[in-house]
């Protein structure tokens, strides 16, 4: 019956910060070109999930997750859960290690998964609408998004740890 | 062989993950391959999406857009005499163009009543709020708190206090996504004033949209007005969108009339149905903006 709880804690808890993630990078701040591009918070809970809970954090579960991103970003539908699904399967041996290793690791293993989903989103976007998209707004929300990722990361291990803490004895 | 057909062994499971693996892919696949082809059968799941994500961002936003606010507030406060100053300039300004409006206004209505005039389409205006923003390298979009049930209609034109800013793409029932003119999707014919020469406004994801194709290539000059021109129907004629900015690498580029960065609230138009006016019409146009008739004669056999 535990084991039944726990599960189902962490498969609610890594889906509701995943969303709320996502829901957190479409608020509007700063609307047009001339704003800073905001850091795509889903795709950093998407690893972070990836690394601590790979069971619950599954193939299924990144294809929805990508899907709404695509959508509620308002992004070509398709185009970021593909680029998502091929980066998972393109590095899915890096992440077994990094999981052990120090935050500075696991940080530029984010880099890299970071790296991959942009290129190929770039590519795919570009593809659809026949031109090639501006590089330089690319870059600066993959850079962002990478500065942000150990701030997220530091976050999301103290919520690990919501419901770990053990009783004090009254 | 690892894998048995009916066994639980290892490999079984890892068939299966592979199995959904790829099964996802091919999804995903289909998924863009609709998507890139704007194929209407995703439209359920976009407004589904829109209708889900609105209100809770703008319940999560509500606070950022708070703190964002005062921190505005508290610069303007830094820079009140100047703002003051300005202030009082540009009333003094604007109240002499109202006295030039209301006169023209008047002479306008009294000049279309000699006539039997079809007036262009007149529109209704709805205000709704900004409460999500694409925030994304790829797609310069809004999505707004006015949806089907406030009488939104896809395409229609989206402005901030004075310039258009934009159109609606995708409708929910309470919501909207606004597709910003620049945007790399988005193409609009236009008109450039003065010189009446017409061109196509297309954004590229940058600051400053490019305008290509015009009507007569070579006398297009910094500074001149860019318009909306009506063709293709979707746009009204005459809505204002920036000025002609510069020319590099030979291409033209315009800077837009509307701050993006301040975009809070925006005004959505909504067009009405034409009025004709008879010779001998009475032309009533009320302080609220509203066109009317009236027939003398009826009356007196009344």
């Amino acid at each position: 019956m535990k084991a039944f709880w726990t599960t189902t804690w962490t498969a609610a808890l890594v889906l509701a910060t995943s969303f709320l993630a996502i829901i957190l990078s479409h608020i509007a701040l700063g609307v047009g070109p001339d704003s800073t591009p905001w850091p795509r918070l889903g795709t950093i809970v998407v690893f972070f999930w990836m690394l601590h809970r790979p069971g619950t954090m599954n193939v299924p579960v990144i294809f929805l997750l990508g899907l709404a991103q695509d959508l509620i970003l308002g992004d070509i539908p398709g185009a970021g859960v593909l680029a998502l699904i091929i980066a998972v399967i393109v590095l899915d041996r890096m992440l077994p290690p990094l999981r052990t290793m120090p935050l500075v690791w696991r940080w530029l293993g984010f880099g890299a998964f970071i790296s991959v989903i942009f290129a190929i989103e770039w590519i795919l976007t570009s593809a659809a609408r026949l031109a090639f998209q501006p590089l330089d707004l690319v870059l600066l929300q993959g850079c962002t998004t990478i500065v942000v990722y150990p701030v997220i990361s530091v976050a999301l291990r103290q919520v690990l740890r919501i419901g770990r803490t053990p009783r004090r004895a009254l | 062989m690892a894998y048995q057909i009916l066994g639980n062994g290892i490999g079984f499971w890892r068939l299966i993950g592979r199995g959904v693996g790829v099964a996802a892919l091919l999804a995903a696949v289909a998924i863009y391959i609709l998507g890139a082809t704007s194929d209407p059968r995703l439209q359920t799941l976009r407004e589904l999406a829109l209708d889900v994500s609105a209100p809770v961002t703008g319940f999560f936003g509500a606070p950022l857009r708070m703190i964002r606010r005062a921190a505005g507030n508290a610069e303007e406060f830094l820079d009140m005499a100047a703002y003051n100053r300005q202030l009082r300039e540009d009333i003094v300004g604007l109240s002499r163009w109202r006295e030039v409006a209301l006169r023209l206004e008047a002479e306008n209505a009294q000049l279309r009543a000699l006539n039997k005039v079809t007036l262009a389409p007149r529109f209704d205006y709805i205000t709704a709020q900004v409460v999500g923003n694409s925030g994304g390298a790829f797609t310069q979009s809004i999505t707004i708190n006015a949806g089907r049930a406030q009488g939104v209609r896809p395409g229609t034109v989206v402005m901030d206090g004075t310039a258009a800013i934009g159109r609606v793409v995708a409708l929910g029932e309470n919501a909207a996504r606004v597709v910003l003119v620049t945007d790399a999707s988005s193409r609009i014919p236009v008109s450039l004033k003065p010189g009446d020469i017409r061109a196509l406004l297309i954004g590229d994801n940058t600051a400053r949209p490019k305008l290509q194709f015009f009507s007569k290539p070579g006398q297009v000059t910094k500074g001149q007005r860019v318009l909306t021109s009506n063709h293709g129907g979707i746009f009204p004629k005459g809505l204002p969108l920036g000025t002609v900015d510069a020319l590099v690498d030979n291409v033209v580029r315009v800077a837009p009339s509307a701050d993006f960065q301040q975009l809070e609230f925006v005004r959505l138009v909504i067009e009405r149905v034409d009025l004709t006016i008879d010779s001998d019409a009475i032309l009533i146009v009320r302080a609220d903006g509203r066109v009317e008739q009236e027939k003398p004669d009826q009356e007196t056999e009344e």
